[in-house]
């Protein structure tokens, strides 16, 4: 039991949700792990916070947010981080309060169907495909380049400091060169086209060169292989067609999905189907046809609605 | 609240409703994080008046991302980082008895370990521990309010109690 729990990432956390089969929780919690976890979650039960009185807070942030006028002399008190002794001090605080307040995450988000072309502040260009999302501190990235990823994203690097891209299944780090990072539905894939790029998660960690491709499933190794780059830059911003290879129906629907903006209705049969092929990003009917013909899948595609329902196999 | 009339987050009545269903886990979440218990309530205040001095921006369903992307951001600017390290949850007990709020159930030693244990946790494992176990947050909820994935959270749901069990056996 101990290496069940040892060497899965989300055990625990999936037995807490009650997703495990009723035989699974019952062999767990009759081990002496499972007593032992047990006993812990049942000391957590206990846990409660002090008492927060919303109506009062409310009361407090009607006042302070009715204080537009700097020449204010009522006091504003922040914890104690502000002394307040004159009101030309208390203005200094106010706008200052409101200054460092400011978010300071810089957050570029697509939408379905949405390709957006951004500079960095240290001139790296990135291309962000439909439905992603990127964030960078802009306070740090002159220290260093770090940015967060979900979605796609093509990345022209310039020379410099460390450059480095996370996605919650591993992280790429780069130096002057360009590459396509892929991250949905816990899959990674980096395809590496000019330089050298690093891809690592975990334990695992892998150099790319030109061609180059890797991915990463939940957390660890699935496969690499070689690409041929016909242009320096992926079809998705070339050609406008989308790519997928070794992928389930599942992400393909998804992509289509993300391209098109359409609400696809599936099966779990015709989810975990196989697909590798390609599809137009500017002819919806084509596309659904593309990626749906090869395995006989029954389907209605409402255009007005822009609803698509899987109904099933033909033949099946 | 029907929102479907908002063009943004500026209407009084939306905004203050946001304050009541929002406000009491976004405090709770802030100590789960910094664990620090004295400013918490105050930076909850901060990002609401910062949502309202830029309300115009905010969609209505893009407020409660907003709230908690900015009050993290504040505190991550006013908190020093070493004195979050001493820093520590004082937890309190439900109270079982609903006709005399000053009962508490008492914690046993066992308890206190464990607690122990949840403050010695990595920030990212102790605020997605607490926010499942005591605010009663689902993974999904959980990864929209930190903007994970599902996975990233189970992933530190499981670690964090490896990690509780591992400290735990060492005391």
């Amino acid at each position: 039991m101990a290496d069940k729990i040892n060497d899965s990432e989300d055990f625990l956390a999936r037995w807490l949700s009650g997703e495990l089969s009723p035989e699974e929780q019952r062999e767990f919690e009759s081990s002496e792990e499972g007593i032992a976890f047990s006993k812990i979650v049942e000391s957590t039960d206990k846990l409660a916070m002090p008492q927060y009185d919303v109506e009062t807070e409310l009361a407090k942030l009607k006042d302070r947010r009715s204080q537009e006028a700097p020449t204010e002399t009522k006091v504003i008190r922040l914890g104690g981080f502000f002394k307040y002794a004159a009101a030309a001090v208390v203005v200094i605080g106010i706008s200052l309060i409101y200054y460092l307040t400011l978010p300071n995450y810089t957050v570029y988000e697509t939408l379905a169907g949405q390709i957006e072309t951004i500079t960095l502040p240290d001139q790296s260009i990135v291309t962000l495909n439909a439905n992603s999302k990127l964030r960078f501190d802009p306070d740090e990235f002159g220290e260093n380049r770090h940015l967060l990823l979900t979605g796609e994203a093509f990345f022209e690097v310039t020379k410099g400091i460390n450059f480095e891209v996370e996605t919650d299944q591993g992280t790429v780090k780069v130096l002057g060169t360009s590459f396509n990072v892929w991250n949905r539905n816990n899959l990674l894939d980096v395809v590496c086209y000019t330089g050298k790029v690093n891809v690592s998660e975990q334990e695992f960690s892998q150099d790319l060169i030109p061609g180059d491709g890797v991915r990463i499933d939940n957390g660890s190794f699935k496969r690499s292989w070689k690409k041929q780059l016909n242009d320096g830059k992926p079809v998705w911003i070339t050609s406008g067609v989308t790519e997928l290879e070794n992928v389930t129906l599942k992400e393909a629907l998804n992509e289509l999905s993300n391209v098109f903006g359409i609400d696809i209705k599936s099966t779990p049969e015709i989810d975990i189907i196989p697909f590798t092929g390609n599809f137009p990003n500017d002819d919806v009917i084509a596309a659904i046809k593309l990626v749906l013909r090869a395995d006989n899948i029954e389907y209605q595609y409402d255009s007005t609605n822009q609803k698509l329902v899987l109904s099933g196999i033909k033949g099946q | 609240m029907d929102t479907s009339g908002l063009q943004n987050s500026c209407d009084n009545t939306f905004y203050e409703s946001l304050f009541r269903t929002l406000a009491p886990t976004i405090r709770n979440f802030l100590i789960y994080k910094y664990r620090d218990a004295e400013r918490a309530a105050d930076m909850v205040q901060e990002a609401f008046l910062t949502l309202w001095k830029n309300c115009e921006k905010v969609m209505p369903d893009m407020a409660k991302a907003y709230l908690y992307r900015v009050a993290q951001n504040q505190m991550l600017k006013l908190v020093d980082k070493d004195k979050v390290k001493q820093k520590h949850i004082q937890f309190i007990s439900k109270t079982t008895h609903n006709e005399d709020p000053q009962f508490q159930m008492e914690f046993s030693e066992f308890d206190v370990q464990i607690q122990n244990a949840i403050n010695g946790l990595s920030e990212g494992q102790r605020e997605v521990f607490l926010l499942n176990r005591i605010e009663k947050k689902t993974y999904s909820e959980i990864a929209e309010m930190l903007e994970v994935s599902v996975k990233a959270v189970e992933k530190r749901m499981h670690k964090a109690l490896v990690k509780i069990r591992e400290i735990h056996k060492n005391i």
